[in-house]
């Protein structure tokens, strides 16, 4: 039996269960908000409390925002014909990084997977088809595994039809690597992918 | 702690960690077994690229025997199936055939029949995708066989005559002649011709007798029939997810 008071041992419980945290960092975390002063831990609990309250979904892309719509499709600035397809928000985030895509996103919420059961009815795939009005071109920029492939097959399918440009991201070597260690897929992809350079 | 090198069928990946998944494999030596792939979630990690369904692989990993999850050291491909194919209805029969081993075989005891018929499928599937639902019966029919609930088409187990056509009887688990068969709710009918063609996909023993099957029965009722049939063996209720998507697919094609 823990011989630390209740309180303690419950924020312990909490705290080891974010992805990542087992019980001895969880505890270690726990002595940092003990010993941090009044007023941190209160900001701190209130950034918490303000995540759940004022974050939503955006009702167009999908994609967390303060205000619906979100800032990315309220923008005038970004390209308004073109939506980059994608996976999850972590994705947008790893794009809006590079900073130079200036379309609009659709968030999927997840891809096709066969094995787990997720089906089209899982995934904002109906919304997107929704938002196609004044779009020329869809980019789809879906993980390439097998349930991404099945994803991006389905969603080609569905846009066919429609007159709108559709691409899905290149696939190949990420920079830096040695060919000695890439997968065979991997490779045959790149070769089959290959651009011209003259 | 051992070093174990076996070919490998992977069912499926999970997620774990930051960086990391706990991969679950059907090996030709070793029955089920579950490993961590450590790192195999960052961008330059030896496995980024072979941990995906539908492969044949060869891993080496460390085993000790107090530990449930082994850890993975090396893995290679040695066969990639359906890698070109844009037909979402072969993926759904294909990923179905690995689910079914997942499934179903829930024994960690090696079967190499078991292993070396799921290869034989995979392999008919990415070689014959137009008789993708065919190959899952074949699948099916063969992994009942294995398992040891095979189903007698030839001869009624009442009146011991040759079967021409006959229900399945779920309560009592076999499949009657129509002339002993009180039909009744809980029995499902088999024409002729399916009996007929469930015959011909038992006894295809390789490729080149592929071409026996008739591709005017419809498989989707059959494979959801002997799914039931070893449910009600094995005694435990298996729905594949994998199916439930075929719907989705069909009208896609």
């Amino acid at each position: 039996m823990s011989s630390l008071p209740n309180s303690i041992n419950i924020l312990i419980d909490k705290l080891a269960g974010f992805p990542g945290i087992g019980k001895k960092s969880a505890q270690r975390m726990a002595f940092y908000i003990l010993k941090s002063n009044r007023e941190d831990v209160i900001s701190m609990a209130k950034a918490l409390i303000d995540v759940k309250d004022r974050i939503t979904n955006c009702s167009q892309c999908h994609n967390i925002t303060e205000n619906d719509p979100c800032p990315i499709c309220c923008d005038p600035k970004r390209d308004q014909t073109t939506i980059c397809v994608i996976q999850d928000i972590i994705d947008l985030i790893s794009i809006e990084k590079t900073g130079n895509y200036r379309g609009l996103y659709h968030v999927l919420g997840g891809v096709l997977s066969p094995l787990n059961g997720i089906g089209p009815d899982d995934l904002f795939i109906e919304d997107l088809l929704q938002r196609l009005d004044g779009v020329n071109e869809i980019i789809l920029a879906i993980n390439p595994t097998r349930d991404g492939e099945t994803t991006t097959i389905y969603l080609s399918r569905l846009l066919k039809n429609k007159k709108l440009k559709v691409s899905r991201i290149a696939q190949g070597l990420p920079i830096g690597i040695d060919l000695e260690f890439v997968d065979e897929n991997t490779i045959i992809q790149s070769i089959e992918g290959r651009t011209g350079i003259l | 702690m051992a070093v174990i090198k076996t070919e490998a069928i992977l069912l499926k990946s999970i997620p774990f960690s930051n960086s990391s998944n706990i991969i679950h494999f059907y090996t030709k030596e070793h029955g089920k077994i579950a490993v961590i792939a450590k790192g195999s979630r960052r961008m330059k990690s030896p496995f980024r690229g072979f941990l995906e369904p539908l492969t044949l692989v060869e891993i080496i990993y460390l085993f000790k025997q107090t530990r449930e999850i082994q850890t993975l050291s090396k893995i290679e491909n040695i066969e990639i199936y359906l890698r070109n194919n844009k037909t979402l209805v072969t993926t759904v029969y294909a990923t179905a055939i690995i689910e079914c081993l997942d499934k179903f075989i829930r024994d960690i005891q090696p079967d190499e029949s078991i292993f070396q018929l799921t290869v034989q499928s995979l392999r008919f599937i990415d070689r014959h995708p137009d008789l993708n639902g065919h190959i899952l019966v074949y699948f099916l029919l063969q992994l009942i066989e294995n398992i040891g609930f095979k189903i007698d088409f030839h001869n009624c187990p009442e009146c011991h005559h040759p079967i021409i056509d006959a229900y399945y009887h779920f309560n009592k688990g076999r499949l009657i002649c129509a002339q002993c068969s009180q039909n009744n709710k809980s029995s499902q009918y088999f024409s002729k011709e399916t009996l007929e063609y469930l015959n011909s996909i038992v006894q295809i023993a390789d490729e080149t007798e592929l071409v026996k099957i008739n591709l005017q029965i419809n498989p989707e009722k059959i494979i959801k029939f002997l799914v039931s049939y070893l449910s009600y063996h094995i005694d435990y209720q298996i729905n594949l997810k994998s199916l439930e998507l075929l719907h989705n697919f069909t009208r896609m094609e």
